[in-house]
């Protein structure tokens, strides 16, 4: 094995092990659903937080991807602030989406249907920030409305908003957006090569169990 | 003279340009001032750590490192999602030397420098760092008229042990100080429910569903209006009562005001001059006569 490799090999393995650091942590749930009694979104959720963090405690990872439910919740982190175990229902949600995300990014995923439109959201809110150094709003609900086909929403309050003063019409661009790029180029790298990683070690586990 | 350094955010260049202004004439009307730091950048709010978790730490820590940079200890910021966002950050990278030493790579800088930095809310800064006094001292109108509801939303208060903002389910800084200023704040049980948030780009139906529960709890209480000190809690609670009028959902009107703005009110700058005509919903009638001119009786000892 060259240097590079064991490099590359020591990271995927550190990287693991933070994560079943963090997946771990739902193994104190005892689903008593105080989680799911507060949540903002339990209405629309396809799972409850109670049932998601069962299936991360029987480490059914890609089963808990497969839900609605990381992505409608908005991280009010209610559930977390409530929980008599302290589980890090937030956190575990976090690295649930972010695999779940990297998977999309790559084109291995599309990404439940009912949820096609919040990833849309995310994406373009991260290439607002990434093209301006900062949120430019009127663009970010303009593209939003053109790519996911919800040309008129929210389009009657166009007009007094702007004459409200609440849409600016040139974006403020920062000086140090050559350095602002570079740090989410270097994130994206990071969790592309994570991710792939990740199957490399999915696929040897499996070629060893055959 | 007391100073601190100043992130907006950027919501308070576009959607809540009078969160920004009138935060300025609160810290100046104290005597304090706000020197925003040079070049800051998006915080990364909901989407970068749902998507990422190096960007989700290394977008806040550049502002972190420029406030350093700046000489600054004490950052000011009024967006409740920035302040959260900022402090987890500083608190995480404080904490974990192996992740500041990845977000360190991924920034590129050899020498990341975050030590002593520390996010505050505005909130935080004007009940603690000013006495009751040094805020009844500037109250020029009485607001013992207007019922006003405090509504905190969630990340001022959560994470709790990372925040350390106030009580996570009865928080009070905001109930305390609009008492300070003179208004009469009603009992507001929904002070903590969330808005729905980020939700509002791509499940706009949702955000309308939780902000009217929020709307009517604060009618109920018998408020004239709600206050509010995060730019997407007001935008959501204030927008989104168009579609519920349109829907026959609500029967009623409620302005969402920043708590600056009131504080503003009581401190005598001019009510056209607080960007009240920004809101979607109609502020002016609300408090048309119930604010008095003079500081009234009753109040003060």
């Amino acid at each position: 094995m060259s240097a590079n490799n064991a490099n590359h090999a020591n990271h995927a393995n550190q990287k693991h092990n933070r994560d079943q650091e963090v997946f771990g942590e739902a193994h104190k749930c005892y689903q008593c659903g105080k989680c799911f009694a507060g949540c903002p979104m339990s209405k629309v959720m396809d799972i409850s937080p109670t049932h998601l963090m069962r299936l991360v405690h029987l480490n059914k990872i890609e089963e808990a991807q497969k839900y609605n439910t990381i992505w409608v919740c908005v991280a009010c982190e209610c559930c977390m602030t409530r929980c008599p175990q302290q589980v890090p229902l937030v956190e575990i949600m976090d690295l649930l989406r972010q695999k779940s995300f990297a998977k999309i990014q790559s084109g291995e995923s599309d990404g439940e249907e009912s949820i096609q439109n919040v990833v849309l959201s995310h994406k373009l809110f991260l290439g607002n920030m990434k093209t301006f150094g900062r949120i430019f709003e009127p663009l970010l609900a303009a593209m939003y409305n053109v790519r996911s086909m919800d040309l008129f929403k929210d389009f009657e309050k166009a007009p007094s908003m702007f004459f409200k003063g609440k849409l600016p019409l040139t974006p403020h661009r920062i000086k140090g957006i050559k350095n602002f790029k570079k740090i989410f180029e270097n994130c994206e790298m990071k969790a592309k090569n994570e991710n792939k990683s990740e199957n490399q070690n999915e696929n040897e586990n499996e070629n060893e169990n055959e | 003279m007391k100073s601190y350094h100043y992130f907006p955010g950027c919501s308070l260049e576009g959607m809540a340009k009078e969160f920004d202004q009138t935060t300025k004439d609160i810290f100046k009307t104290l005597g304090a001032t706000l020197n925003e730091i040079d070049d800051w950048s998006c915080c990364g709010a909901s989407s970068a750590h749902f998507t990422n978790r190096l960007l989700s730490y290394a977008l806040p820590a550049r502002n972190l490192s420029i406030t350093k940079k700046c000489g600054g200890s004490d950052l000011a910021i009024s967006c409740a999602a920035c302040f959260a966002r900022l402090k987890v950050t500083a608190y995480n990278l404080q904490k974990d030397a192996a992740l500041k030493k990845e977000v360190a790579e991924v920034m590129e800088e050899k020498n990341l420098d975050i030590d002593g930095v520390r996010p505050r809310h505005i909130l935080e800064i004007i009940t603690k760092d000013f006495s009751e006094d040094d805020i009844k001292s500037k109250v020029k109108k009485t607001l013992s008229a207007l019922k006003v509801a405090p509504y905190y939303g969630c990340l001022l208060v959560r994470p709790p042990q990372i925040l350390e903002f106030d009580d996570v389910e009865n928080p009070m800084i905001m109930d305390n100080l609009l008492t300070t200023i003179g208004a009469t704040v009603v009992d507001f049980p929904y002070k903590t429910e969330c808005c729905g948030a980020s939700l509002t780009l791509s499940r706009a139906e949702i955000v309308a569903d939780l902000s009217k529960k929020v709307l009517v709890e604060a009618r109920d209480a018998g408020a004239d209006l709600i206050v509010v000190a995060c730019p997407l809690c007001q935008a959501n609670l204030d927008m989104r009562q168009l579609d519920l009028q349109s829907d026959n959902l609500i029967d009623f009107e409620m302005p969402i005001i920043y708590f600056t703005q009131l504080m503003g009110l009581a401190f005598g700058i001019d009510e056209n001059k607080l960007g009240f005509n920004r809101h979607m919903i109609k502020v002016l009638p609300a408090l048309k006569g119930k604010i008095g001119v003079g500081v009234g009786e009753g109040k003060g000892e």
